[in-house]
């Protein structure tokens, strides 16, 4: 269930959202972690036992990091090795089967067949949290959780399980503890910002998804270089639309149940290097690695040499992260290189260049990017060729008026902060509107209705194009 | 201050419970159905296999997806929405050509690009339909093929520019050629509605339907009753036009139009709608059991309300020869297979097949494999 669906918005939300406000104080943790193992049960019944079992085994084994434990480096050890080692077999085993097998056949070795791993969702991100957990206890920056209820809370409440953010335990260990009394009381701002977040999925990244689909289905034989441009450029702008929106609606959920999630984006294509990307794209994850990585991996903190190798690593990582599969390995890699590169010289050629050749710039090696990120190795490398041979510039599919609208929408919104203090402004909007108050909330409300009722009437209307009556 | 902020977010949680307020408490007959072919969803059994594979969850998403008793309201909504702000249409298989003029995609493929028959099978088929329709003629069995123009030829100087060309070996003109070089008695009607269409009063073809209108097959109907008359001795009742009555267009005659799903209509010209008398005095009273093989075009010649006056009852339909349809609309309509097809073609007064001219794909539909066993039936009758 995605909470741009029908069923989402129909149905589990205002259930979920009536059930929390109705019930009492403290039956409200029990109400979402309720809600939440429906919500991931409902799309991964098979694995909420496991989602379950690996939480309490997780949860007793940080129980034992205490100070005064002499084994509590044996628990940690313990704790790591059951959550690194899950993510590896579900999500890495395959790959890493497929890859032996393939090397063993080409050594003359007699084909293996093997049953695939099913994987289960969300595992890259309640993963995350959990070593969050872990870490963050382990090093005594964060104090332990006594209650198995706030830890489930944090593990599996539903607005992040599964596409995050990634909220390190530091970010909401005080929220945790402090829900029952918490006077951060941001209810409609959440509302707001969820409709902003379905709005971002349904309006834009739908609509760019659609130009992406269309040109993929030409085969990359038949495209020719404009339509292979157009659909690297929709998909730049698709992906950070969806992935920004289901982080808004996220924090939006967050919101309303009372807890501040992290950002996640921050106008990442105004950035003008790949350093500074990596510091407004996914933002939780960035931090992620780097707390958790980067830094105990030694961060910049040694020589260059090393630097340059926890970078590379880190973004390795990263890459693999994001899916076993070559193409998301050579993603990765080719974002440290570059922020390998920035660091040795290229930042410094940068920096006597115009702001907007620095964002062409970073634009181009994102984009180049994304062909790797969405297609496996081969047909990346036949599409960069067809990008490249510039061999016409007529694209193949009919662009509708309506799709060219919010394409251009889309583009506005991705550069409107085109300057520091309308980030500023933008950034700070939704503290500013709680300080305008209720007059500011009101002057918002028709538009956020209407940006509501739209997407509810694009959601239907998707993909409802009758026949006027069936041949045979 | 709080409690008005709250007095608008409890506002707006209302409103996200609209939709399943409404499945709740708003009967769905009440609701105007949203037209034409589409999937609809049906209800899943619970069990733990369909929950543990999914599809069980699956099924839900697509009855809320697809059978929200909001739902057609909410799609006529945002296509009024598409249409009216971006000239944006919401159906499968559309083209809209100049002036808005609305035509099937497929078809007007077929008038000026592609080819789905194949000449040496077409040249077999219609070999026998010649031997057939001697043999029915033999037997005192009615025996015609009629190919109405489809609107793409109608209103071709409407299409767009790549769908205007001329195709010489299109579905159209290989049957023309195979009937004509078999001898099979055939009336291709073009000539007839072009002509018609720059005299007559009323749409013939309308810009938003795919068929001919009403009005436009009933003068097939007369002809055709004419010509059977003139088979059967004029035993046949005849029918007079009493009146012609005009509204808006009604039920098929505009339906691109009705498919969209729209609050409001594109078309406004009036149509017309004759009244008939039917006249079965002085011995004109034989109902011949006539078996139709067509595609929709033959729902036009239906939609006069005619055929239960001048057919017998147990007149068929076999539409695209995969459904059997009855004159009598209380009779359920069901699978050409529940039917001994070549008997019942065998033992009636007569076969009409009746297809437009541009919507020959898959043609004929599966006759082919039951015309030998016909053919042999009425040799040894």
């Amino acid at each position: 269930m995605v909470f741009s669906s029908i069923l989402f918005l129909s149905f589990f939300l205002p259930l979920f959202l009536g059930a929390f406000y109705l019930s009492p104080k403290g039956l409200k943790k029990w109400v979402i972690v309720f809600f939440s193992l429906f919500f991931y049960g409902w799309g991964a019944p098979i694995f909420i036992f496991f989602l379950l079992g690996s939480t309490i085994i997780d949860f007793q084994l940080c129980k034992h990091f205490g100070k005064e434990n002499p084994n509590r480096k044996k628990f940690l050890i313990g704790s790591l090795i059951l959550n690194v080692g899950l993510l590896c077999y579900f999500k890495y085993a395959n790959f890493f089967l497929t890859n032996l097998f393939y090397a063993g056949e080409q050594l003359g070795f007699s084909a293996i067949s093997f049953k695939e791993i099913l994987l289960p969702i969300g595992i890259s991100f309640f993963t995350f949290q959990k070593i969050s957990y872990a870490l963050d206890v382990y090093s005594g920056n964060n104090k332990k959780l006594d209650s198995f209820l706030d830890y489930l809370l944090y593990i599996i409440m539903f607005p992040q399980l599964i596409a995050g953010p990634i909220v390190r335990f530091k970010d909401v260990h005080q929220q945790l503890l402090g829900f029952s009394n918490n006077p951060f009381d941001q209810k409609l701002h959440g509302l707001y910002r969820f409709i902003i977040g379905l709005s971002k999925k349904v309006f834009i990244a739908n609509t760019f998804a659609v130009v992406v689909a269309q040109i993929n289905a030409l085969g990359i034989d038949t495209m020719n270089s404009a339509d292979a441009w157009l659909a690297t450029i929709a998909y730049c702008f698709q992906i950070y639309f969806d992935f920004a929106g289901y982080s808004d609606m996220a924090i939006g959920l967050g919101l309303m149940m009372g807890f501040k999630f992290p950002e996640n984006f921050n106008f990442p294509y105004l950035s003008k290097s790949i350093t500074e990307f990596w510091k407004r794209w996914h933002m939780t994850l960035g931090l992620w690695m780097r707390d958790y990585l980067y830094i105990p991996l030694g961060g910049n903190r040694s020589s260059s040499y090393r630097t340059y190798i926890n970078l590379g690593l880190v973004f390795l990582i990263s890459g693999l992260w994001h899916g076993a599969n070559w193409n998301f390995l050579i993603w990765g890699a080719y974002h440290g290189c570059f922020l390998i590169l920035e660091r040795l010289f290229l930042s410094k050629i940068l920096k006597k260049i115009p702001g907007f050749l620095r964002i062409t710039y970073t634009l181009f090696v994102v984009l180049i990017s994304w062909v790797f990120f969405s297609m496996d190795l081969d047909a990346a490398l036949l599409f960069l060729e067809k990008m490249m041979d510039f061999s016409s510039l007529q694209l193949s599919i009919d662009i509708s008026n309506k799709t060219l609208t919010i394409l251009i929408i889309g583009i506005i919104c991705s550069f409107s902060a085109v300057n520091k203090p309308i980030e500023n402004y933008a950034n700070s909007l939704p503290e500013k509107l709680a300080q305008v108050g209720w007059k500011g909330s009101l002057a918002v409300f028709p538009l956020m209705l209407a940006l509501l009722s739209m997407a509810y009437v694009w959601l239907m209307n998707a993909g409802f194009n009758p026949f006027i009556y069936y041949r045979f | 201050m709080k409690l008005r902020t709250n007095i608008l977010f409890c506002i707006g949680l209302g409103i996200l419970f609209v939709p399943l307020v409404v499945q709740l408490s708003v009967a769905k007959k009440s609701i105007n159905p949203l037209k034409g072919a589409y999937e609809k969803t049906d209800t899943l059994r619970l069990s733990l296999e369909n929950v543990i594979s999914k599809k069980w969850q699956q099924n839900w998403e697509d009855i809320f997806q697809n059978n929200l008793t909001l739902k057609p309201t909410v799609v006529r909504i945002g296509h009024e929405i598409d249409y009216r702000l971006f000239g944006e249409y919401h159906m499968g298989d559309l083209l809209v050509g100049k002036s808005g003029v609305l035509f099937s995609k497929s078809w007007a493929k077929s008038r000026c690009c592609e080819n789905h028959l194949h000449e040496d099978s077409l040249a077999v088929f219609t070999e026998k339909l010649e031997k057939l329709s001697e043999l029915m003629k033999k037997n005192n069995q009615y025996f015609k093929v009629i190919i109405p123009p489809s609107k793409e030829e109608i209103y071709q100087s409407f299409l767009p520019k790549e769908y205007k060309k001329e195709h010489h070996h299109s579905d159209y003109n290989l049957l023309i050629n195979q009937l004509k070089a078999n001898g099979v008695a055939y009336w291709d009607l073009l000539d007839y509605y072009q002509n018609a269409m720059d005299t007559s009063r009323f749409p013939l073809y309308s810009k938003t339907s795919v068929h001919w209108t009403t009005y436009g097959a009933h003068f097939t109907l007369l002809k055709l009753l004419e010509d059977m008359n003139g088979f059967f001795d004029d035993q046949l009742p005849s029918l007079a036009v009493e009146s012609i009555s005009t509204s808006l267009f009604k039920g098929g005659d505009g339906d691109h139009e009705t498919t969209l799903n729209l609050f409001s209509r594109i078309d406004h010209s009036k149509f017309a709608y004759p009244k008939y008398t039917v006249d079965s005095s002085g011995g004109k009273n034989f109902r011949p059991k006539i078996i139709t093989l067509g595609d929709s075009f033959y729902w036009g010649i239906k939609s006069c309300w005619m055929l239960p006056y001048i057919f017998d009852k147990d007149s068929k339909y076999l539409y695209y020869f995969s459904k059997v349809h009855y004159n009598n609309s209380t009779i359920e309509s069901h699978p050409i297979d529940e039917l001994a097809i070549a008997n019942e073609i065998a033992n009636s007064d007569g076969l009409i097949i009746l297809n437009s001219s541009h919507n020959l794909k898959g043609f004929p539909y599966g006759l082919e494999n039951k015309i030998d066993a016909l053919i042999n039936i009425l040799e040894n009758e």
